[in-house]
């Protein structure tokens, strides 16, 4: 029985902490509509889903690490950036004095660079904060499964185009039955590439989203050690000052020293 | 075929996470998948993203072997582990058409058979490796930013470490002092630069060791998490996680309680050198050194930690306090958990390997002791074993006592936890107090025999015969609640002479003690104190050492102390042997001669200025507290001479019983006052201060059991006025609470032992105005001890002319024989009435009117003689009552104007003008 609840909590926690962190992002009204489920319009259409590589021989040697290698790379560089954040010792980018969390952790470069290349974030790119993290990569996740989707709907008039393309010997194989044979692995392997990027960006979400839970927190407590530093700052000339009390008060003393003996 | 191949604990999830449908896609290309190594360049994303692809697209080794051994019939015999992938990846040809052992005697129908088999076997083992790193994730992102340890901005403890120590008070008690004091310190990069090679070697030679490499590395590492020293059982208060569930019967808990030799030696080392670590200044008490260490040669993902601690001391049972030896721990552990420590699919050995088929479930946590307040489990210790997380409310003992607000509670002593407010001090229950429980108003029934405290009201401790009047007595604080009083007013506080103490024991780290500004006080008692005051006891004079020695005599008692003490306070910050004042008999007894006037008038105020100080703060003070001078706010008790008690009576008495001709000090001449106390006064005030007071059981027994005031006002007297004394120099740790300490101090010790008139503090003369007071050497003390003359009632008596005119008018009628009339011409004899009654004889009537006339006129004579004569006389009686009353006060205030002026013609005046900067 426990376990079974715990499973439930396991479902339902996730639910509402989403539902807590709401306010961070804008209204629904401010916020751009979903862009279309295609490759056009982002980073996946400036290059060809796969090259044929070795010689023109049956079957076609296919390369299908471009569109995996420009995700990766994309999603390294802002996770690097969100890593350093959360756990490297340079706390000055936080603006404690800003009136919002989205103000107060401002989004780093790669994360903002990579935001504008997306549809749904090109308008807002600029205004993100690191709290938006989530969000950007669900997007860009979003994108490159969505850009596999049509690679893997429409397989077969582009090996077409990219045998065109590569011309030479290959173009002998834009036969109907050699492209749908070609097209066969290249979906075998979108498949098992959808299913990993989606396992992949679970478990990074789920690790994201857990470790800035108290992202919130933590700033307002770094903010808090600088007030902390300034007053303490204060507080130490006001006991400086305070040495004086005695001096002050004490109608049997002058405010200088006196020799005790002369 | 036996199918029970799941492993404890995730029967029930695994059956979700196959509901979702999670399959294992095999890789198709690059075979980047399966492969575990440890380049130091790749980040945590790097082994997320290797851990996904594992899960999702390949086979471990390891899940493979366990596969082809998990059935131990013939056909599963002669399978390979390429057998295995061949199975899982579809490429049923492959395995199908092998025409080698018992699977060349398989049907194609069997064949398949065999491959759904295998499928299912290697799903689910896949399945629970997904499901096990998807729990850690979850779980390791939400422990990572509150664990031990440093971090950037998500990292809640050590900022909130840092900030508890910016604020808190270094305080040796329990009260002041919250948190952990943490310090960082950058460990030895030689150090931990080897320790980092060795472990990175024994870690890597785990990953890469054949079949197991998913399992030891992940496994090694988590046993080491919380500390080397903890897993061997080397910290005395953190037993070691006690080993169960494993051996034999759960070989799939093999890895758990291992013995890596190889990370332990470099652990073990790298301790040795933590833990000689020279720290400066040296760790305090309680206080944690964090490590940081910066080193590149640790594997991906995993990290080194270390700390060192000094224990609180402790206290033994004949009362000795020990100061135990550095504890702390090192281990290593993961930047961000991806891995959990999986059940063993393999035994671990030599030789052939056999699959571990798992089905049983961990043993359930074995407690420490059964007892409601101690149900820790046994490997429970290992979470609450660090320093700042076993401050957390998971660590933390819940006490039953936590509604009872200020009741003694073991666990606001215990230095481990979080008190952000806590009871200080409580004031031992005197022998005539009780817990009381009194009704909510006063207005209804009042009665205790009749109140049952139903309707809720008051907790507080008063006298036995006080709360025989207001409510019930109560035997304690619970059976009072209980009774239904449910507001409890603490009985706690620290009262001082001005209330209560801003800090205490405070631990002014630095604060060397100076005979010239400090002192120490020590009591002894005797029969024959020596200089001995009208009550027995004494203060001696301040020692070279900064000893203060405190004679008790015999009768010596809690005023008494305090008067004494008081007399401490005004010695301490003078130099070593500076006597309050010098007493005319003592000054001849070692000059051989007299004092001079002057001598005697300034030492007389002196002795004025000592004695009033100690009687005011000391004996009436405690006098007026405890009710002794009638209750506040109404009318003063009465003395048999007609004097009222009061604070300034009672003052004013003593001050001139130890100055005056009488008193102790014989020889002075007594101190101002403003009215004249009849030696009966002073008799009452004593007995007064006898049925006061209570006597103490033994003069040893009043200094080991003090009063708190007394022993409040010792403290603060030797501590606090050492902290702000002018010219010392006091340094502490820079922290907020220590300044406020210190700022409170520093006002609280002004308001407590300092004389403050308005007007004459430096703060409102600015002594800056008058520079030549830096230069003018020791005070004169001339304005120190003066007394303003009290406030002469010198209103002018009454003139009243009508009545004296009345008075004159009434005398005059009175001499002539008539009533009283005013005009007084109206009682004149009528000299024309002769003529009306006719004598006869012309000149005898003629003569008759004239000694009539002559008559009245004689009279009026007289009184025109004597009127001036009584004007001058009731003229005379006019002033005589004025100056009756106003003639006292003037007479001191000449005195005084002499005495300044006298002062004036003694001061010796600079013959520089106006010299700026201090003399030194």
């Amino acid at each position: 029985m426990n376990r079974k609840l715990l499973a439930l909590a396991g479902l339902l926690l996730p639910l509402l902490l989403a539902g807590c962190g709401q306010e961070l992002y804008p209204d629904e009204s401010d916020a751009t509509p979903l862009p279309p489920c295609q490759t056009a319009g982002t980073p996946f259409a400036d290059q060809d889903f796969a090259t044929f590589k070795g010689s023109a021989t049956l079957p076609l040697q296919q390369d299908y690490s471009a569109w995996r290698k420009l995700y990766r790379d994309e999603l390294q560089k802002v996770v690097d950036a969100h890593e350093k954040l959360l756990f490297g010792d340079d706390t000055q980018q936080l603006t404690c004095d800003a009136a919002t969390y989205q103000k107060m952790l401002p989004g780093s470069d790669a994360l903002k660079k990579l935001a504008g290349k997306l549809p749904a974030f090109k308008q807002t790119a600029s205004q993100l904060s690191e709290m938006d993290i989530v969000p950007v990569l669900l997007e860009w996740e979003r994108v490159y499964e969505c850009s596999l989707n049509e690679e893997y709907t429409y397989a077969e008039p582009n090996i077409d185009q990219e045998l065109a393309k590569k011309g030479g010997d290959f173009a002998q194989f834009r036969t109907i039955n050699i492209v749908n044979e070609t097209a066969v692995p290249r979906r075998t392997y979108i498949e098992s590439e959808m299913l990993a990027v989606r396992a992949l960006n679970t478990r990074l979400d789920t690790i994201l989203g857990g470790l800035d839970r108290l992202t919130p927190l933590a700033a307002e407590v770094s903010c808090l050690e600088r007030a902390t530093a300034d007053i303490r700052n204060s507080m130490s000339l006001i006991g400086e000052a305070s040495a004086c009390l005695p001096r002050a008060l004490d109608d049997k003393n002058s405010l200088r020293d006196f020799d005790f003996n002369p | 075929m036996k199918t029970q191949t799941v492993h404890s604990g995730f029967t029930l999830l695994l059956s979700f996470v196959l509901a979702l449908g999670i399959t294992p896609v095999l890789a198709q290309d690059d075979g980047s998948a399966g492969s575990s190594s440890s380049a130091p360049n790749e980040t945590v994303l790097d082994a997320l993203i290797q851990n996904a692809l594992t899960d999702e697209q390949g086979v471990p080794a390891d899940i493979a072997e366990f596969a082809r051994l998990a059935d131990d019939t013939a056909v599963y015999k002669d399978l390979t582990t390429d057998d295995i992938k061949n199975a899982v990846t579809d490429k049923v040809d492959n395995l199908c058409t092998k025409s080698t052992g018992n699977l060349s005697t398989l049907d194609y129908e069997e064949c398949a058979s065999l491959v759904n088999e295998i499928q299912t076997i290697v799903q689910r083992e896949m399945s629970i490796r997904s499901l096990g790193r998807d729990l850690e994730a979850t779980a390791s992102s939400f422990e990572v930013p509150v664990r031990d340890g440093q971090g950037g901005p998500v990292s809640v403890n050590s900022p909130v470490a840092g900030i508890l120590n910016a604020w808190r008070v270094h305080g040796s008690g329990s009260v002041a002092g919250t948190g952990a004091l943490l310090r960082t310190i950058v460990a030895d990069p030689d150090a931990a630069k080897s320790a980092a090679k060795k472990i990175n070697d024994a870690l890597s030679k785990l990953a890469d060791k054949d079949f197991d490499n998913t399992e030891q590395q992940p496994a090694a590492v988590w046993r080491y998490s919380m500390g080397v020293r903890l897993v061997r059982g080397e910290r005395k208060n953190y037993p070691a996680p006690k080993e169960v569930g494993t051996g034999k019967a759960q070989p799939d808990r093999q890895y758990l309680f291992k013995k890596w030799d190889k990370l332990e030696q470099p652990l073990e080392d790298l301790w040795g050198t933590l833990k000689a670590t020279k720290f400066d200044p040296p760790l305090s008490d309680g206080e944690v050194a964090l490590f940081t260490f910066k080193d590149d040669a640790m594997p991906m993902n995993v990290e080194l930690w270390g700390y060192v601690e000094q224990p609180a001391p402790v206290k033994n049972a004949d009362g000795t306090t020990v100061k135990p030896p550095l504890d702390g721990d090192v281990g290593i552990r993961f930047k961000i958990p991806l891995d959990p420590s999986f059940p063993s699919l393999l035994k671990e050995g030599g030789g052939d390997k056999s699959a571990i088929l798992g089905g049983t479930y961990p043993p359930e946590p074995v407690l420490q002791d059964s007892t409601a307040q101690n149900k820790k489990p046994q490997d429970g210790m290992m979470l609450c074993s660090g320093p700042l997380s076993r401050r957390g409310f998971l660590c933390r003992t819940v006490s039953d006592q936590d509604g009872v607000a200020c009741a003694e509670n073991p666990a606001v002593n215990d230095p481990d936890i979080i008190a952000l407010t806590s009871c200080t001090q409580q004031l031992p229950m005197q022998q005539n107090e009780t817990w009381c429980c009194i009704p909510p108003s006063q207005s209804g029934n009042n009665s205790g025999a009749k109140w049952d405290g139903k309707n809720g009201g008051t907790c507080q401790v008063l006298t036995k015969t006080d709360c025989q009047k207001q409510g019930k007595p109560m035997d304690d604080i619970n059976q009072c609640v209980k009774y239904g009083c449910d507001t409890i007013v603490p009985q706690v506080q620290q009262i001082t002479t001005s209330g209560p103490d801003v800090c205490r024991n405070v631990d002014w780290q630095s604060g060397d003690f100076d005979a010239q500004y400090d002192c120490k006080i020590s009591y002894i008692c005797s029969q024959n104190c020596t200089k001995a005051e009208q009550f027995g006891s004494a203060t001696g004079l301040k020692g070279s050492d900064g000893t203060i020695q405190i004679c008790l005599g015999a009768n010596a008692e809690t005023f008494a102390m305090q008067h004494e003490l008081i007399h401490a306070a005004q010695e301490c910050g003078l130099p070593p042997n500076t006597p309050l004042y010098t007493n005319p008999a003592d000054f001849k007894k070692k000059n051989g001669k007299d004092m001079t006037p002057d001598q005697l008038e300034q030492e007389n105020a002196k002795c004025c200025a000592a004695e009033g100080e100690a009687a005011d703060g000391g004996q009436c003070a405690l006098m007026e507290q405890a009710g002794a001078f009638g209750q506040s706010g109404g009318s003063p008790k009465l003395s048999s001479s007609g004097i009222p008690f009061t604070r300034e009576t009672c003052m004013e008495a003593f001050r001139n019983a130890a100055c005056g001709p009488k008193g102790g000090n014989n020889g002075f001449e007594g101190c101002p006052v403003s009215r004249d106390y009849p030696d009966q006064f002073a008799t009452d005030l004593q007995k007064l201060w006898a049925s006061t007071s209570k006597a103490p059981s033994s003069c040893n027994d009043l200094i080991k059991n003090p009063d708190p005031r007394i022993a409040n006002l010792k403290i603060s007297i030797e501590h606090e006025e050492a902290v702000c004394t002018p010219g010392n120099q006091t340094t502490f740790p820079n922290t907020i609470g220590n300044t406020l300490c210190y700022v409170g101090l520093c006002a609280e010790t002004s308001e407590e032992l300092h004389r403050t008139i308005p007007g004459r503090i430096g703060a409102t003369t600015q002594d800056q105005a008058y520079p030549n007071d830096a230069n003018l050497g020791p005070e004169p003390a001339d304005g120190n001890f003066l007394t303003a003359p009290p406030g002469g009632d010198t209103v002018l008596p009454p003139y009243e002319p009508r009545r004296l005119l009345a008075a004159m008018d009434a005398d005059y009628c009175r001499i002539l024989g008539l009533p009283p009339e005013s005009p007084s011409a109206l009682c004149t004899v009528t000299a024309s009435r002769t003529l009306q009654l006719s004598l006869g004889d012309f000149l005898t009537e003629t003569e008759q009117t004239y000694v009539n006339q002559q008559e009245a006129a004689t009279t009026i004579q007289n009184q025109e003689a004597m009127a001036p004569a009584l004007g001058i006389r009731i003229g005379t009686s006019l002033y005589t009552d004025y100056l009756r009353r106003f003639g006292k006060s003037y007479a001191e205030l000449m005195q005084t104007m002499q005495r300044i002026l006298t002062s004036m013609q003694n001061t010796n005046f600079p013959t520089e003008m106006c010299p700026l900067g201090t003399q030194q």
